[in-house]
């Protein structure tokens, strides 16, 4: 029964509607949230549609992770490393500016009381 | 020697500064490290180019530093206004006593890592590492201030950062699935072979992403906000060292990929819009952060129209422009820092509450030169992009910047007035020794650009000529012949 997902089209357009939808609901948690929290985890969501969508597409029915083992021997059959390495590394950057962002989110909470960016209006003329 | 240095140097350093427990000794060596890589630079100058430094593996599969002419004339301003920001810190720490400085020092020295980083890297996804790290740097600096100012310019800028991040890792990743490659050379030689619809949307995602960074019009209403939060140092930093970053990658992959013909007047457009909007905002600000970051703003309004036009004369003026402004806003700022500190207020009033000759004098040629007077650099840069556009018979842009000029002449005028006025009540400043000799540095400077546009131009020419005719570049950055 699950044979229908032995095909890499069907694979990359769930994919694709997959990481599109949690994309368009970080999105939505940006426009229209107002905590501060709340809009870093929309942002950490829009980041991770990404990255599933660029992984995703880069994978195709029956090859294996790039790692060296019982199951690859050689360098055939596997899927492309470079997205995977590109994928970590703007993991690590996406972390490192989600916890900037939460402990500024929490040094401005101690000096006033809020987390609500619409009322965040105090540089101004 | 190798150009890897310009990034591992400062990145070292600030790894070390927690470990610094003199104070005094953080200082020096940061002012020592900024002066090295001002003296590397000044030895590139005299060497052919372009340079090339390899990490183990030669390009196009490996990690490459690649400097040509139009990546040493950014160089030399990014290093130069570096050496003065951290020659100025010293002063600026014993005004204002901080526990927290080596904070600013690992900041400081990463920011300007990264900024060199995005501009001599010829990948595009290192250049998005070092675009991060300028980012992370520069959040964390407009936020050095921990009051509800500076924490709020600091979020804010976050915020907007992260959107501007996410477009562009999506433009690096559709590049990625259409073309196979991340290094610059391949991406420039197959960018025509992307089926028309992607390759519009990764442009305007590249164009959103670093068009909001480096404040084009729609994407640059944070500017005021995050100028107005952050410390005065920290101010010039951004305006003559970071925006410019965003701006050189900006425009290196506008040639690069051959968007010239098809998006120019989309550019231009934009650019003319950021002026004509920034300055008439400017003429009501009544902050002076505010009133100079919207004067920044209006000021890469002109640099985006002239840059994006595709002849060599009026890209070779606008580069001219672009470091005359950096020197004229780095004085600026430093300035502001020394008045906001002795006047305690951040109202525009303060230029008329100061009693200095000194810093007067200094203050009109940098406004002067903005403004585009002779005799001073602003006006041989101004006049050249006049120059450009007329040659290339493109009178609406001539008569749009001077009547624009007009305008920003407005508020220049008013606060020249306001400091040449006796009958206001003055502050008698008196300036520190080294102060004097930074500001008196950098006015020379203008002056001396102003009266011997040669001595800059033959850099300018050689930038232009490697913006626009990349074939030298493409070819290191394949790594042809290595």
């Amino acid at each position: 029964m699950l044979e229908f997902f032995n095909d890499t089209q069907t694979i990359h357009f769930i994919i694709i509607v997959g990481s599109m939808s949690l994309f368009f609901i970080g999105f939505y948690g940006i426009a229209t949230q107002k905590n501060l929290v709340k809009i870093l985890v929309s942002f950490d969501i829009m980041e991770s549609a990404l990255f599933l969508f660029f992984i995703g597409l880069h994978y195709k029915v029956g090859l294996v992770a790039p790692i060296l083992d019982k199951h690859l021997k050689t360098f055939t059959n596997m899927v492309d490393p470079v997205p995977q390495a590109m994928i970590l590394t703007t993991i690590v950057i996406g972390l490192a500016v989600l916890a900037l962002g939460l402990s500024f989110g929490i040094e401005y909470y101690k000096l006033t009381g809020r987390n609500d960016i619409s009322k965040m209006n105090e540089l101004r003329d | 020697m190798s150009l890897g240095y310009y990034f591992l140097l400062p990145v070292i350093f600030s790894f070390l500064t927690p470990y610094f427990k003199k104070i005094g000794l953080l200082r020096a060596s940061s002012i020592l490290l900024n002066l090295l890589l001002f003296l590397q630079t000044l030895v590139y100058t005299m060497m052919s180019l372009p340079q090339i430094s390899l990490f183990s593996i030669k390009p196009p599969l490996g990690i490459a530093f690649i400097l040509d002419g139009y990546s040493l004339l950014f160089l030399l301003i990014f290093t130069f206004s570096g050496l003065m920001v951290s020659l100025y810190m010293p002063w600026f720490f014993k005004a204002n006593p901080r526990r927290d400085e080596a904070r600013f020092y690992l900041f400081f020295n990463m920011l300007i890592a990264g900024s060199i980083g995005m501009i001599l890297s010829c990948d595009i996804f290192n250049l998005y590492i070092f675009f991060e790290i300028t980012g992370i740097c520069s959040y964390t600096l407009s936020a050095y201030n921990k009051d509800k100012l500076g924490l709020e310019s600091g979020i804010k800028y976050l915020i907007i950062g992260s959107i501007a991040s996410i477009f562009i890792v999506f433009a690096i990743m559709l590049i990625y699935l259409q073309i196979g490659t991340v290094n610059l050379g391949l991406i420039a030689q197959r960018f025509h072979q992307i089926d028309p619809k992607i390759s519009v949307l990764i442009v305007l995602m590249l164009f959103i992403g670093f068009g909001t960074k480096a404040e084009l019009f729609p994407m640059n209403f944070w500017a005021p906000d995050i100028y107005q939060g952050s410390i005065s140092p920290v101010n010039g930093l951004f305006s003559s060292v970071v925006a410019k970053a965003y701006l050189f990658v900006f425009f290196h992959l506008f040639y690069l990929f051959g968007l010239n013909s098809k998006y120019m007047l989309f550019v231009m457009v934009i650019g003319a819009i950021t002026f004509l909007v920034s300055e008439f905002t400017a003429l009501n600000q009544t902050n002076v952060k505010r009133l100079f970051a919207y004067s920044t703003l209006g000021q890469l309004g002109i640099l985006f129209m002239a840059f994006s036009t595709n002849s060599i004369d009026t890209v070779s003026g606008a580069l001219f422009h672009l470091t005359s402004h950096s020197i004229s806003k780095l004085l600026i700022f430093l300035t502001l820092g020394i008045l906001i500190h002795k006047l305690k207020s951040m109202k525009i009033d303060i230029l008329g509450g100061f009693k200095s000759t000194f810093l007067t004098i200094v203050l009109v040629i940098s406004f002067l030169s903005v403004l585009g007077i002779p005799p001073f650099s602003g006006f041989i840069g101004k006049i050249l992009i006049l120059k450009g556009f007329a040659l290339s018979h493109n009178y609406a842009a001539v008569a749009f910047i001077l009547l624009v000029s007009i305008v920003e002449a407005i508020y220049f005028f008013r606060i020249i007035a306001m400091m040449l006025d006796k009958s206001r009540a003055k502050v008698i400043v008196n300036v520190g020794v080294m102060n004097y000799a930074i500001l008196a540095v950098l006015a020379a400077l203008i002056v001396l650009f102003g009266i011997y546009p040669s001595l800059l131009l033959h850099y300018t020419d050689l930038a232009a000529n490697a913006l626009l005719h990349p074939t030298n570049y493409l070819t290191y950055a394949l790594g042809v012949g290595l």
